[in-house]
């Protein structure tokens, strides 16, 4: 320390009487605040533990009317930040809560820095949201699925396509650039959306939104919330077609309704089931279509066997859904087996790292092995037919292999492909010809 | 386990209470600081600590085998012994990935490269600073700067000790091993200071460093082509006080928490930004880095003690080195290669007749600074950046003109303040010492309650990861 200072040490006891007040004192005023925190903790013995530990410790101390502070300062907080935020940077103020851990308590998508959450970067580009009440409030609900239900044991019978076609989008807009909105986890954040970023920016016709969020997921709504959060993060722009990177966080269980729902289960699938049903309502509550990227191969052996499981919900019910479009990153980002790999040659012939340190997220170079086709698509526009519809559906792109019993939709014309996968030179063994339907990848062995 | 959270707050104050608890009887004491800085460890991932627990054994058990032998050769031999171990040990898990790629890279100039399932080791979180506190132990007792006979148990808390473990300061065996030798004083805790700096370290991480982060730097830096010049200036200045405040908080944060528990850590930043020549920024940015870098390298190879080219090649190979130790990219090399250059030029300038009147005047004092900052910025252009395009990318969209997209009166506020902040005068911090320790001890306690939750209050949803733990 520095050698100017004159220290006044203290001893032992009033160490303690000191730390002793600050506890009380973090009890009185943080008692709300320990509540939330114990809620967002992954479920496991930790929060078995604290979540009714600190629960009674602000049941005890509410009558003091100290922790209403905490509310009265964050609601406070709340309106000056949306008083003082420029109108195309909207920064959601939560707790700080701890993140959900990935297996293995390697490092967590989740515990990548947060991504902004802002609405666009360009406002001026950007068109006014036809008059409409917030999605949320008015998304329209499917209809209940007509086919059985999955649960744990017939989950593994669904089979994953490995490649497959872009769906055809609808024309570009003639006044206006087409707003691409990035929605997401981390898996969105780190590599996909800067590299997707980089290369829209030298596209007119393109405007990206940024819709991403890191540490989030459909698991914890009690963490954050998509169905509350998204219509904030679009704020007035009117979407015109969703790119969706999500699910690395989701490998957790969760509580419903007072019930501790543990990850795999069937009462988890079919809850998750649900979730992303009503998440993809929401994204196309006015038509638009999605186009939902597969989560790729990951490195541990667990954890990439919960990220499979995430995966064949998610197929099951983005290839049921009437506006989006499943799309697998597989042929570029893994190997030929369709296993985790580090090692990639770049379109330019570079030898590149495709994955982040951690082994879960993409590289900028492991995610630029595919924006180039990406791009490709968004740029694409089909021409504009006789009579345009007023919506464009989505087709599903892929079909579903006899032995998965996954109902297919029906009546939705599949488009073309616009632009089929080209892989940069791999620099294993060839990627196969990309076939509609494949078996499900294998998972390692361990 | 970060800092910023309940999580860390709940072991801190259990590990605080049990280590006083146990002052009087030293071995148990050790022995619990050993325990918590493993369970500290181990929130991360279990399956690293054996290796922390190897290295650390490894370094100690040839520290030993340096203090008893009597032959230099020997000396010698289980010096190099031990520092080849450690860096072998850092380079498998730091560097394979970017051996291999590079290895892979010309070997596809050639022909095709192998197909081999290839993969980088996962990186254990603060690899490199507890391998370099293993070198400083060695380093240490084979130049006879730690005369105490090396015990193992204190030779795996020095390394393991959880408020520097995973990301400094990086602490020296000769200044720290004797603290551990002696009994704990329960009279003499500096509670105010440490107290001040984990308030200040907060503050520094939780507002300042992570609202740049999600505000400013981050939506710049993901798509350079995206902004215009203003933008992208304000950002790289943005970037350069995220840098600072994240990793000088999270050592503030560290040095504090060291202080409550009774030890004493070195200061690791003294107001960077007001260096007015390279030689002044390395003696004020990352100082226990710095120094290590000096002593265990500059020196080592030859230091100044020659001519000026070999001084020259001395500095480059210190900063290209220290560079690549903060990451295994290019981009870092470039930025330690920036520095080395900074260092040479400034020897240079310094060594130019006639100039001394100049170089005093208060002017050019204030010059010097701009320069010096202007010169730091722009090497941080390529320690943010994932790629030497995107960095190059960055300088060109200085000269796009344009109106500010991303940076907003307050974000703009919060970099001023943060630059503003360097130059408070250190006076402050002593009679806010003072001031306190007039205080009742419950007063501060609840003084300390009121800070946590206004900083808890007023930071950004969630708690982003230090930068400098990746290193």
């Amino acid at each position: 320390m520095a050698e100017h200072a004159q220290p006044r040490p203290d001893n032992t006891r009033s160490l303690a009487w000191l730390m002793l007040a600050f506890v009380l004192g973090s009890v009185l005023l943080e008692a709300d605040g320990l509540v939330t925190w114990a809620e967002r903790l992954e479920v496991g013995p930790l929060r078995s533990y604290a979540l009714p530990a600190v629960t009674a410790l602000q049941h005890g101390v509410r009558p003091l009317g100290i922790p209403q502070l905490r509310g009265t300062a964050l609601a406070a907080l709340h309106r000056l930040q949306q008083d003082e935020a420029p109108q195309e940077l909207v920064i959601v103020k939560h707790d700080p809560a701890p993140v959900p851990q990935c297996p293995g308590n390697a490092a967590s998508p989740a515990t990548v820095a947060a991504a902004p959450a802002t609405a666009a970067t360009a406002p001026n580009q950007a068109a006014a949201r036809p008059p409409s009440p917030s999605p949320a409030a008015t998304t329209p609900k499917l209809p209940p699925p007509v086919v059985p239900g999955i649960d744990a044991g017939t989950l593994d019978a669904i089979a994953l396509p490995k490649a497959t076609p872009l769906p055809a989008l609808p024309p570009l807009p003639s006044d206006r650039p087409r707003n691409v909105v990035l929605v997401g986890d981390s898996m969105m954040a780190v590599g996909l959306s800067s590299t997707l970023l980089r290369s829209m920016a030298g596209h007119a016709n393109l405007h990206p939104v940024r819709a991403f969020r890191s540490g989030t997921g459909l698991s914890r709504p009690d963490v954050f919330d998509w169905m509350s959060e998204y219509p904030t993060m679009l704020g007035q722009q009117h979407p015109d077609v969703i790119i969706v990177a999500i699910g690395a966080n989701d490998g957790q269980g969760f509580v419903e309704d007072g019930k501790t729902l543990s990850f795999g289960s069937d009462a988890w699938i079919h809850a998750y089931e649900t979730r992303l049903t009503e998440f993809l309502d929401m994204l196309t509550s006015d038509g638009t279509p999605v186009l939902w990227l597969g989560l790729p191969p990951m490195r541990l052996a667990k954890y990439n066997q919960h990220m499979m499981t995430i995966n064949r919900i998610a197929y099951r019910v983005v290839s049921q859904h009437p506006h989006a479009s499943w799309w697998s990153t597989v042929p570029y980002i893994a190997d030929a087996a369709g296993q985790y790999r580090e090692f990639a040659q770049s379109a330019s012939g570079n030898v590149v790292r495709i994955r982040a340190d951690d082994g879960i997220h993409l590289s900028d170079d492991g995610a630029a092995l595919f924006t180039p086709t990406l791009l490709a698509w968004l740029e694409k526009s089909p021409p504009v037919p006789a009579a345009t519809p007023a919506v464009v559906p989505a087709a599903t792109p892929v079909a579903t292999p006899a032995s998965a019993p996954v109902h297919t939709p029906t009546a939705t014309p599949t488009p073309a492909p616009v632009a089929a996968p080209t892989v940069a030179a791999p620099l294993a063994a060839p990627v196969p010809s990309a076939p509609a339907v494949t078996s499900t990848p294998p998972l390692s062995s361990s | 386990m970060l800092f910023p959270t309940v999580e860390y707050a709940l072991f801190f104050l259990l590990t605080l209470a049990v280590s006083w608890l146990l002052a009087s009887r030293l071995a148990w004491h050790k022995g619990f600081l050993l325990l918590a800085s493993y369970v500290f460890y181990g929130c991360w991932n279990w399956a690293y600590v054996p290796l922390l627990f190897g290295v650390s054994l490894f370094a100690g058990l040839l520290a030993q085998r340096i203090q008893r032998s009597q032959q230099p050769r020997a000396r010698k031999a289980w010096l190099v012994l031990g520092v080849v171990g450690c860096l072998a040990t850092l380079v498998y898990y730091k560097y394979t990935g970017f051996v291999l790629q590079n290895l892979l890279e010309v070997w596809s100039r050639f022909g095709r490269p192998p197909t081999l399932q290839l993969e980088n080791p996962l990186l254990p979180l603060g690899i490199s600073f507890f391998v370099f506190h293993a070198i400083s132990l060695l380093g240490d007792v084979y130049r006879e700067k730690l005369k105490l006979p090396v015990r193992i148990p204190d030779a795996l808390l020095y390394v393991a000790f959880f408020p520097q473990l995973i990301a400094g300061p990086i602490l020296r065996a000769s200044d720290f091993m004797p603290q551990l030798a002696a009994r704990r004083d329960p009279q003499t805790i500096l509670v105010n200071r440490g107290l001040i700096l984990i308030v200040v370290g907060l503050v520094k991480k939780v507002l300042i460093s992570n609202q740049l982060a999600v505000a400013l730097v981050d939506p710049a830096f993901a798509a350079p082509q995206a902004v215009a010049g203003p933008d992208m200036l304000l950002a790289v200045y943005g970037y350069a006080v995220q840098i600072y405040c994240d990793f000088s908080g999270y050592t503030d944060i560290a040095i504090g928490c060291a202080l409550l528990l009774g030890y004493r850590f070195p200061d690791n930043f003294d107001r960077p930004y007001t260096a007015t020549d390279p030689q002044d920024f390395w003696r004020r940015w990352h100082i226990s880095l710095s120094s290590w870098l000096r002593d265990y390298l500059y020196i080592p190879l030859g230091g100044s003690r020659g001519g000026r080219w070999f001084t020259a090649r001395n500095l480059m190979i210190t900063m290209l080195l220290g560079g690549l130790w903060h990451g295994a990219s290019w981009t870092f090399v470039i930025w330690g290669g920036l520095h080395g250059l900074y260092l040479i030029g400034h020897r240079v300038w310094a060594a130019l007749p006639g100039l001394d009147r100049l170089r005093g005047s208060t002017a050019w004092r204030w010059i010097a600074r701009l320069l010096m900052f202007h010169a730091v910025c722009a090497a941080w252009i390529f320690f943010r950046a994932p790629s030497l395009q995107l960095a190059l990318d960055v300088f060109g969209r200085f000269a796009v003109a344009g109106p500010l997209t991303v940076a907003s009166g307050g974000v703009v506020a919060l970099l001023l303040f943060g630059l503003a902040s360097q130059y408070a005068p250190t006076r402050w911090n002593l009679a806010l010492e003072n001031e306190l320790s007039r205080w009742a001890a419950p007063v501060r306690g609840a003084a300390l309650a009121c800070a946590v939750f206004a900083i808890e209050v007023l930071g950004p949803s969630g708690i982003a990861p230090f930068i400098y733990f990746q290193f």
